[in-house]
């Protein structure tokens, strides 16, 4: 069954079926779920991946839009700082969101469903780990209704 | 006349909401502004009605002509586009406690929006909607409806129910048909009126309507709103309008509090195999409103909206719809307005062209 | 109040003769609680100038707009106001050559609600820096300014951050749905001043991010990414929360931020020049992770 059918079947929290957006570095994080694929590993197909050149492509606005248009919970997987491929790209991404963080944890969202996570290009297991983890704790959390844009289906 | 004691209030509106949607004045932190009757019976929400403060923050335009409304929802069907049109469901609106220069400007709204072609939206919401004035005996430094012969205590301003806030209780009468029917099919929560404070309230409502007519020193007052309509070349060619653009700040803030505004955006929401489209207000000060698909904009200039503001108000406006000038001087652009730019300030200006 | 308007009127006189185009001050408005903003071009004009209780207007806004591109310009700036010019000078969006600035020393302003209550201005509570101490000239006596304790800085976000995580978002929900998206906020923030928005609802400029639609998650947009822009800029001068009709606490979004990046990043507030870049615009290798509790504060 197609994964955008099993998100629609929210029939009760207990098939409840979280959608995970994440944007994933091209040179290490996604070169990490590629190697987690390649290594069949197996984590929840929950998880959208959005390849982006860097993490510091990422505007806090994806973010919040990614929330707006159903996901319930979001990941920025990028280089380990030190190792960004082009060079400091990675280190802007901590600041940025370490703020975004803060900020969005303040204005009420649960810290749990923003995630900012270093996964480098030979990380497969731990993309997967995090893949499932992160999954699993959306599952307990419930569907974002704070974000979710009411028009939205 | 009848009398509703203050204290039978909340069991009168209890037994109307059954009928009705009931919006009215609620005290919320620092302001006071229309909210739904039933939030006020929520605890903890720090709700209470209040039926003093002469006007509300926004003006009650909101039910009539919201600041969005969707109507049409689309949807994506293998290569079908499904159209629906929304329909207007619930209750219908009882607004009560609004004010007699909000009530007159649901007249020009009308003018608007009931003129051919009738625009169904505003219309279904017009048709539901019943009012209940609370008549003024007082007014604010900010008020000035008399500029624009409107009489704050009058009871002929196309309401359904006139009341008077007088004491330990609300005294009403009718204004319309569906007035009459209320007063009858409630009457348990009614008493009746001794002639002797009939008569007073009366005299004291025609005392105070003159009273603000007969006031020469009232600064607003002073500047009749008809000078720009006389002396169109002269007050649009002049230098007051950079004057006020040096300040404007371009928000959206007199545009979307004024009873009369009116204009609107149409835009589309697309979710991912189905959308909607909505009418959202739009405020001819934004730097955008007149940006063209080409990228051209006939007022580029903070100066040219402001004017355009003005001159729909008090000169295109009358020019089109019989004399009737689009303001009725509640005042909430003299409070609002961060820079203090509002109307009486143009007539003033205006008054200072002419007299040059 | 009289001192800094005689002065006022004085250096204004002073600046027309030598040479400036235009003064952009204060003067009363209609009612006795406003104050609007003044641009005097004439020496006869002079008198209209006044500052008053109620003068909160930051002027240095001002600055951006384009008639005022190439002319000689007098403005006397708060404290408060001084600081976003400044801001303004290191982003290089005004150029210093042809602003002559004269600073006043702030004896703290107040502010009426709604119903008719005055009280002394809820920013002027948490002002660090009522006298604009590096100018060359200050009209007011500075023994008047207001002093605040440091601590009373982010009192409104500590007391915020010690809610639980639901009770803060029904708070902001509550507040953040009065939202009409009139863009005062946005157009009187001296220090928004990106010539095409991206919160503009709707339109051409705004490529499709934000709607006008009255939509708690649109609006929740708008403030959080507004505020977010600002992370780095925002001086706190207050003009935000002042103009807002429906009375939402914007400055208290804003407030989080700069308590953050004061805690995290060590940055002044505002930098001495444009050779220290943004807090968000520079790093170190051994910043904070996102979500740990990093910081002096937390060291």
């Amino acid at each position: 069954m197609p994964v955008k059918e099993k998100m629609n079947k929210q029939i009760d929290k207990n098939n409840f079926e979280p959608l995970l957006v994440a944007f994933c570095c091209n040179w290490c994080s996604y070169a990490g779920a590629d190697l987690a694929g390649t290594s069949r590993m197996g984590y929840p197909e929950n998880i959208k991946i959005i390849r982006v050149p860097c993490s510091c492509r990422i505007n806090p606005g994806f973010v919040l839009r990614a929330f707006q248009k159903g996901a319930d919970g979001v990941l920025i997987a990028g280089c380990h700082p030190g190792d960004c491929h082009y060079m400091t790209g990675n280190y802007y991404t901590r600041r940025r969101f370490t703020v975004f963080k803060e900020l969005l944890n303040y204005m009420g969202i649960e810290k749990e469903r923003f995630k900012v996570d270093w996964i480098s290009a030979s990380e497969g297991k731990k993309f997967a780990d995090t893949a499932t983890e992160f999954t699993s704790k959306l599952k307990e959390l419930g569907p974002d209704r704070k974000l979710r844009d009411s028009r939205w289906k | 006349m009848l009398k509703l004691d203050k204290n039978k209030l909340q069991d009168f509106l209890k037994a109307i909401e059954e009928e009705y949607q009931i919006q009215l004045p609620v005290k919320k932190a620092d302001q006071t502004d229309f909210c739904n009757f039933e939030d006020t019976l929520k605890p903890n929400k720090g709700l209470e009605i209040d039926l003093n403060t002469r006007l509300s923050v926004k003006s009650p335009k909101s039910y009539l002509f919201p600041r969005s409304e969707s109507y049409l929802e689309f949807k994506k069907d293998n290569e079908r586009l499904d159209f629906k049109l929304k329909e207007l469901t619930g209750k219908a609106n009882l607004i009560f406690g609004i004010r007699n220069c909000d009530q007159e400007s649901f007249k020009i709204l009308d003018k608007v929006f009931l003129q051919e072609p009738v625009d169904q939206l505003y219309k279904r919401r017009r048709n539901s909607t019943i009012t209940v004035v609370a008549r003024c005996l007082e007014q604010s430094e900010t008020c000035f409806c008399q500029l624009f012969e409107i009489e704050p205590a009058g009871s002929e301003t196309g309401a359904d129910l006139y009341y008077y806030n007088y004491n330990d209780g609300l005294y009403f009468t009718a204004g319309s048909d569906q007035g009459e029917l209320i007063l009858s099919d409630y009457s348990q929560y009614f008493k009746s009126v001794e002639p002797e404070i009939e008569k007073k309230l009366n005299q004291e409502a025609n005392q105070f309507n003159g009273k603000i007519t007969a006031d020469s020193d009232n600064p607003l007052m002073q500047n009749k709103p008809e000078l720009l309509y006389d002396n169109k070349e002269a007050i649009f060619n002049s230098d007051i309008w950079q004057e006020l653009a040096n300040r404007c700040l371009e928000c959206g803030i007199c545009t979307y509090l004024c009873p009369t505004c009116h204009c609107y955006d149409i835009q589309d929401y697309s979710a991912d195999q189905s959308g909607e489209r909505y009418r959202c207000w739009d405020s001819c000060l934004f730097s955008n409103f007149t940006e063209m698909a080409h990228g051209d904009n006939p007022r580029e200039e903070t100066y040219q909206r402001l004017r355009q503001r003005f001159f729909h108000k008090l000169v295109y406006f009358p020019e089109e719809q019989e004399e009737s000038l689009a303001c009725v001087g509640c005042g909430r652009c003299l409070g609002s307005c961060p820079v203090n730019i509002d109307i009486t300030e143009v007539l003033a200006l205006a008054g200072g062209v002419i007299n040059d | 109040m009289e001192i800094i308007t005689n002065a006022m009127r004085q250096l204004a006189r002073e600046g027309l003769e030598n040479g400036l185009d235009i003064i952009i001050g204060w003067e009363d408005g209609r009612f006795e609680w406003q104050s609007k903003p003044a641009f005097i071009t004439e020496i006869n004009d002079i008198e209209s100038l006044n500052f008053n209780n109620y003068s909160l207007k930051n002027l240095s806004g001002y600055l951006l707009k384009k008639e005022l591109k190439d002319k000689k310009i007098g403005i006397f700036l708060k404290g408060c106001d001084y600081k976003a010019y400044k801001q303004l000078v290191n982003y290089n969006q005004v150029d210093p050559e042809n602003i002559q600035i004269w600073g006043i020393a702030c004896p703290g302003l107040k502010e009426r609600d709604f119903h008719g209550n005055t009280s002394n201005a809820e920013r002027c509570q948490r002002c660090q820096e009522p006298v604009p101490e590096e100018l060359e000239t200050i009209i007011g006596k500075k023994e008047v300014a207001i002093q605040n304790s440091p601590e009373d800085k982010y009192q409104d976000v500590k007391k915020l951050e010690s809610l639980a995580t639901d009770e803060r978002f029904d708070y902001w929900k509550d507040q953040i749905s009065d939202c009409i998206r009139c863009y005062a906020c946005r157009n009187t923030c001296p220090l928004c001043e990106c010539t095409t928005c991206m919160l503009a609802g709707g339109d051409s400029n705004s490529d499709d991010w934000i709607d006008s639609a009255k939509e708690f998650s649109q609006d929740f947009f708008f403030h959080s990414i507004r505020a977010f822009h600002q992370a780095g800029r925002c001086v706190d001068c207050g003009e935000c929360e002042e103009v807002c009709p429906v009375d939402i606490p914007i400055s208290k979004i804003n407030n989080k931020i700069r308590h953050d990046i004061e805690n995290l990043y060590e940055m002044p507030e505002v930098a001495d020049d444009d050779s220290v870049m943004g807090p968000l615009l520079d790093f170190r290798e051994d910043d904070p992770e996102p979500g740990s509790k990093g910081g002096k504060e937390n060291a």
